[in-house]
C-alpha cells in the first residue's frame, strides 16, 4: 500500500507557509527533527520578527531576551548559565521552564551560536538592542569580548556583520 | 429545438462537472468555484460561465473522490464568506479556529496532508492557510521527538555516514539483536 504522507512530502509552498506560522521556539524544535527540515529552515530563513533584543551579561550567566514587553506571550527569555566547564541553558516559557545541560560548552560560545542563528533569519529591523553588564572593569572587557565573539559567529554563519545590523536604537548600558 | 434548450440544461447552467482521479463526477455550483483560484481561472478562460458554451467535465487528476467530497463540504460552508485576505501575523500560539473548522479538520495527519496538497492544487487560499495554521499549532510547544511522532517523520540520523555519531536508533536495533539471540534455537556458545 502507499506509505503514509509526511510533512516532508508537502510542496515547498505549503511547508513554507507552515514554517512561517510557527514561532521561534517551534522552529528551533523543527530544526532538530531531521536534516531535511533543518536544511529547509536554513534556506527559507523564516522571519521571527523580533522587535527588541536584550542581552544581560553577568560573570556566570547571560540572559538573552527577545521581544521584551508586557505581553508575556511574545517574550522569550533564554538563560545561559556557567556550571564549571559546562553550560546550563534554560528557556522560560509562560507554561514553565525547560532546561538543558550541555557538557564541555562555554556559555558565551553557546549563546553566540544560538544568537547568530536567530539573527541570520531576522529580516525586519530590530527597534531596540540592549546590552547590559555590571559596572566593573573586568565585566566591561568581558562585554567587549562578547561583542567580538558575536561578530565572528555572525560572520561564520554568513549573516551580516554586527556593525551593519539594522538597529535603530542600540544602547550598551551598565548596571550596578 | 427551441424548447430543447431549457430541458437539457435546467441545472447544468450554473454548474460545472469535475472528475476526481478515481473517475467519480461531481457537479459544482459556479458560485462555489469562485473560492478556488485554479477553477475560477479555468472557468473564465474557457468561458464556462456563459450559458451558450459547451462545458466539458474538468479532470482533477490528483484529487480523489474522498478529498473532493471534503473540499466541497468546505466550499459550501464558506459559500457566503467574504473573500479571504491573507494576514501575515504568525504566532502559532495565538491561533483560534471556529468550532466548525475544528471539527472539519479533526482528521488524521495523512488525510490532512492530502487535503493540504489538494487545497494547494486547487488554490483555495482560505483552506490552505487554515490547514497551515492548524499544522503550526500542532507543532507548537512540542519537542523534536514529539514532532517526529505527530508528523510521521523518521529520524534520518541513521543515514548519516559522515560524522560517525552514534545513531539514535541504536537502542532499538540492539533490542532486535537481543530478541534474535533469545529466539534462536541453538544455545549460545560457552
Amino acid at each position: 500500500m502507499t506509505s503514509e504522507v509526511s510533512l516532508l512530502q508537502m510542496p515547498d509552498v505549503a511547508l513554507n507557509e507552515i514554517v512561517k506560522k510557527c514561532d521561534y521556539q517551534s522552529i528551533q524544535s523543527l530544526r532538530k527533527v531531521c536534516r531535511d527540515l533543518r536544511n529547509f529552515i536554513k534556506d527559507v530563513k523564516p522571519d521571527y520578527q523580533f522587535t527588541n533584543v536584550s542581552i544581560e551579561l553577568d560573570s556566570c550567566f547571560l540572559d538573552l531576551t527577545f521581544n521584551e514587553s508586557d505581553d508575556e506571550g511574545n517574550e522569550i527569555t533564554i538563560r545561559y548559565r556557567k556550571h564549571g566547564l559546562n553550560c546550563y541553558v534554560s528557556l522560560t516559557k509562560p507554561n514553565g521552564k525547560n532546561s538543558k545541560h550541555l557538557l564541555n560548552t562555554n556559555f558565551i560560545d553557546c549563546f553566540s551560536t544560538d544568537f547568530a542563528i536567530a539573527m541570520s533569519s531576522q529580516k525586519s529591523i530590530i527597534q531596540q538592542f540592549t546590552l547590559s553588564h555590571p559596572v566593573d572593569f573586568y565585566m566591561k572587557s568581558r562585554a567587549g569580548d562578547l561583542l567580538k565573539k558575536l561578530k565572528s559567529a555572525s560572520e561564520s554563519s554568513k549573516c551580516c556583520f554586527i556593525d551593519q545590523w539594522d538597529v535603530n536604537d542600540c544602547q550598551v548600558s551598565t548596571n550596578s | 429545438m427551441s424548447c430543447e434548450e431549457p430541458t437539457t440544461s435546467p441545472t447544468p447552467e450554473n454548474n460545472i462537472t469535475v472528475v476526481s482521479s478515481d473517475g467519480k463526477e461531481f457537479l459544482l455550483d459556479l458560485k462555489l468555484t469562485e473560492q478556488s483560484e485554479t477553477l475560477a481561472r479555468l472557468i473564465s478562460n474557457f468561458e464556462y460561465d456563459r450559458t451558450d458554451v459547451k462545458k466539458d467535465p474538468v479532470p482533477l487528476g490528483n484529487i480523489t473522490s474522498a478529498q473532493m467530497q471534503k473540499i466541497i463540504e468546505w466550499l459550501q460552508h464558506h459559500r457566503y464568506y467574504p473573500k479571504w485576505e491573507q494576514n501575515d501575523i504568525h504566532y502559532s500560539t495565538s491561533f483560534t479556529f471556529e468550532t466548525w473548522v475544528e471539527e472539519y479538520l479533526n482528521i488524521p495527519n495523512n488525510e490532512m496532508f492530502e487535503l493540504l496538497n489538494a487545497a494547494n492544487y486547487l488554490n483555495i487560499p482560505r483552506l490552505f492557510s487554515t490547514i497551515c495554521r492548524i499544522m503550526a499549532s500542532r507543532i507548537t510547544g512540542k519537542s523534536a521527538e514529539q514532532i517526529r511522532t505527530v508528523l510521521n517523520i523518521k529520524t534520518d540520523v541513521k543515514n548519516d555516514v559522515y560524522t560517525g555519531i552514534p545513531i539514535q536508533e541504536d537502542s532499538s536495533s540492539s533490542e532486535d539483536g537481543m530478541s534474535e539471540i533469545s529466539l534462536s534455537p541453538s544455545p549460545p556458545p560457552i
